[in-house]
């Protein structure tokens, strides 16, 4: 038997037909699908008000990819959050500017994608851990603007933490 | 009331000015994913006045010259700048919702929170909010924080209340790798398992 469509919708108008089980992925779509009870045989169309086409193709490619993937677990908050388990094909695909990154956290994080969501975000805290203040304004295009008195008296206060 | 309950929940930044000498006029500024507000109590000629509120949606800022002014020389450009951005919907790590701000802190260390404070003033400002520490506090303790320690926080902040039990855990674990050294060899082995206890100070 063939796998239903359903068609998606981004923001600027492009229409996108996917598996539903692919689109399932997205507790939003899953929810919005039961909720309104749609039917297979009608050709129903899910607005994405929040999502452009450039970065809902993104998504579903990342869904496709993801469709077998076992469900993620629920946060545990005891355990230890890592940022070195990206898989590599995740790593490939998340090579795309900054603007693209933060709007998949914001896609992931509206879609209701926890996987998406975790791995995107596991990759900004990679562009920041381990690294000195001025590799982190490098990274993120930040302009410096504390005053040579101001980031001594800051590099003061955070003195507590550094390790010896 | 939709304005004030999409601030409370919504808020990415509580900024706090006093306008410069002779001048004693107070300004509290909000800055939400939707609006600012601003709070002025212009109380230099006289204690007795009202704080006046004024809100302004994120997008609507550009439009309002005199909102500007007010918010570049109480809380400086740098401040300004970061509400056109978001304005803007310009996609930068200090733009993302505070919740997802907050997200990507909890995959780092208490030092990368701080590298990330020394970048700018408005890292400074995200990277010290109580939300922050007590998710910094949780993660690096690896535990909930007792009632004394909600009250301690509620004096002197989570920032302060995790340092002082970091520098007490420190000490301690310093003071036991002393007296280890000091022991004799045979003994020695007992005290490496022995773990260190969390005492509420």
């Amino acid at each position: 038997m063939e796998m239903p469509n359903i068609k998606l919708q981004s923001s600027d108008g492009e229409t996108f037909e996917v598996d539903v089980e692919i689109a399932k992925c997205s507790v939003t779509i899953k929810t919005m699908l039961e909720d309104l009870g749609m039917d297979d045989e009608e050709e129903e169309v899910v607005p994405l008000p929040n999502v452009n086409s450039a970065i809902l193709r993104k998504v579903i490619q990342w869904a496709t990819y993801h469709k077998d993937d076992p469900p993620p677990p629920e946060d545990d908050e005891n355990k230890e959050k890592r940022t070195d388990d990206i898989s590599s094909w995740d790593a490939d695909f998340l090579k795309v500017d900054q603007g693209t990154l933060f709007e998949l956290i914001l896609a992931a994080n509206y879609l209701d994608i926890k996987g998406l969501l975790d791995v995107t975000c596991k990759t900004v805290a990679n562009m920041i851990k381990g690294k000195a203040p001025e590799e982190i304004r490098k990274t993120f295009n930040i302009k410096n603007d504390f005053t040579a008195s101001e980031e001594e008296q800051v590099r003061k206060e955070n003195e507590w933490c550094e390790e010896k | 009331m939709t304005k004030i309950f999409k601030l409370k929940n919504f808020t990415l930044l509580q900024l706090y000015a006093r306008a410069a000498a002779p001048c004693r006029d107070y300004y509290g500024l909000t800055i939400a994913e939707s609006c600012i507000s601003l709070n002025a109590w212009k109380i230099t000629h006289g204690p007795h006045v009202t704080p006046k509120q004024k809100f302004c949606l994120i997008e609507e800022v550009q439009d309002d010259k005199f909102l500007q002014e007010e918010i570049k020389n109480m809380f400086g450009v740098s401040v300004y700048e970061y509400i056109i951005d978001l304005g803007n919907k310009k996609r930068k790590l200090e733009n993302l919702p505070a919740k997802l701000f907050l997200r990507v802190l909890e995959y780092m260390s208490i030092n990368d929170v701080l590298h990330l404070s020394l970048t700018s003033k408005i890292f400074y400002e995200l990277c010290n909010s109580e939300r922050v520490w007590c998710l910094m506090f949780q993660k690096t303790l690896q535990r909930c924080p007792s009632p004394d320690e909600h009250r301690m926080a509620f004096d002197y902040g989570w920032r302060e209340v995790l340092k002082r039990r970091m520098t007490y855990i420190r000490k301690a674990f310093a003071d036991s790798k002393a007296k280890k050294n000091m022991q004799p060899l045979a003994s020695k082995k007992k005290i490496d398992k022995g773990k260190i206890i969390f005492l509420s100070v």
